[in-house]
């Protein structure tokens, strides 16, 4: 029998059965709260502070999507508070490397620029970084340009646990973090990637793509999937 | 020794630069609101800031230490928001009559411009 927690999520009772994050107890009842590397069907990393909660008596805002319910938990989801952290955040993802939608295969099905819209981030008041930190076109069908990746490491995850090859992975830290192939080799040159092209479909923004789509025409279709897949997956690790 | 020979905002800078040279990059505001904050920093104590900028740095500093996953991130503001706080006609001066009150900060002094 799994146990049951009533919390309440911005003055909402809502029922959660133990294990469950907050996140999906706020998702089941139709509370909306923004997030960006979580992907249902991979693991969590809490990197990109956007699912930020206040829970009642906790000294710190906490990750929705690592936060498992408890009962009686208060948790705050929506504040003027929280929704100024979440454009702050996304601006600084916009002024990170370079983010100039009208020239992006991703525009229109990107979840930055999504975002954006939905927290209303309509300008951006910093300076852009936008480091040169190019472009790797070496692998026959996609190509990863580091201008628009936001470290989401999507990508490292959904390769690592879902297809098991983990080519992907990050090096380098703060501003010099990279998501990489195999220790930094060319894509292409890659003896671990099976060209599966289950990083290009989970990528958020146009950072990953297949080559040949020109601008807005990255749509990326299969993430509705991946739970089906996750579930399929550990059936055949752990029977 | 912390004198009148220390210039307030270029401590903040110090510490922000070391903030910034440290971050892992896992989590977004201290991998970028650190380097943010380091170049409104440096704008200040270039002599290149508006009074905007004092806004723009202090709400900035309450997100990167809000929201940061770690505590390189959470505790990198603090020395912004504490000489902010206890010394903030320091910053004005740096921005409002282009002038360093210590010497230390590269920019023209008011004397040099006039």
């Amino acid at each position: 029998v799994t146990a049951v927690h009533i919390l309440t999520i911005d003055g909402r009772e809502v029922a959660g059965a133990d294990g469950q994050t907050v996140l999906e107890v706020a998702r089941e009842h139709a509370i909306d709260i923004p997030t960006l590397c979580h992907l249902d069907g991979l693991s969590d990393v809490g990197a990109c502070r956007l699912c930020l909660v206040e829970v009642r008596d906790a000294k710190q805002l906490l990750p929705a999507c690592m936060t498992p319910v408890a009962e009686g938990m208060q948790v705050t989801a929506h504040s003027e508070q929280l929704a100024e952290h979440r454009r702050a955040v996304v601006e600084l993802l916009f002024v990170e490397r370079n983010h100039v939608c009208a020239v992006c295969v991703a525009n229109n099905d990107c979840e930055l620029q999504d975002l954006a819209e939905h927290l209303g981030v309509d300008h951006v008041d910093l300076p852009a970084v936008s480091p040169d930190v190019g472009v790797d076109a070496s692998h026959p069908l996609f190509a990863v340009d580091h201008n628009r990746c936001v470290l989401c490491t999507r990508c490292v995850r959904i390769c690592d646990e879902i297809e098991g090859a983990h080519t992907w992975d990050v090096a380098g830290r703060g501003l010099d973090a990279r998501v990489v192939t195999d220790l930094g080799t060319p894509w292409g040159a890659s003896p671990t990637c099976t060209s599966c092209g289950k990083c290009v479909q989970v990528c958020p923004t146009g950072a990953l793509f297949e080559k040949g789509r020109a601008v807005a025409e990255g749509a990326k279709h299969r993430r509705p999937f991946l739970p089906s897949l996750r579930t399929w997956h550990d059936g055949r690790r752990h029977p | 020794v912390m004198d009148d020979a220390v210039c307030m905002v270029d401590v903040a800078r110090y510490f922000m630069d070391f903030c910034r040279e440290e971050s892992c990059g896992k989590c977004i505001p201290c991998r970028v609101g650190t380097t943010q904050l380091h170049l409104l920093l440096t704008r200040i104590s270039e002599g290149q800031a508006s009074m905007a900028d004092i806004d723009r740095l202090e709400r900035l500093s309450r997100t990167v230490g809000r929201t940061s996953l770690c505590g390189l991130g959470q505790a990198a503001p603090n020395p912004v928001l504490s000489t902010l706080r206890h010394f903030r006609q320091e910053y004005l001066t740096h921005i409002q009559d282009r002038a360093c009150p210590s010497g230390v900060c590269p920019l023209r002094t008011r004397e040099a411009v006039s």
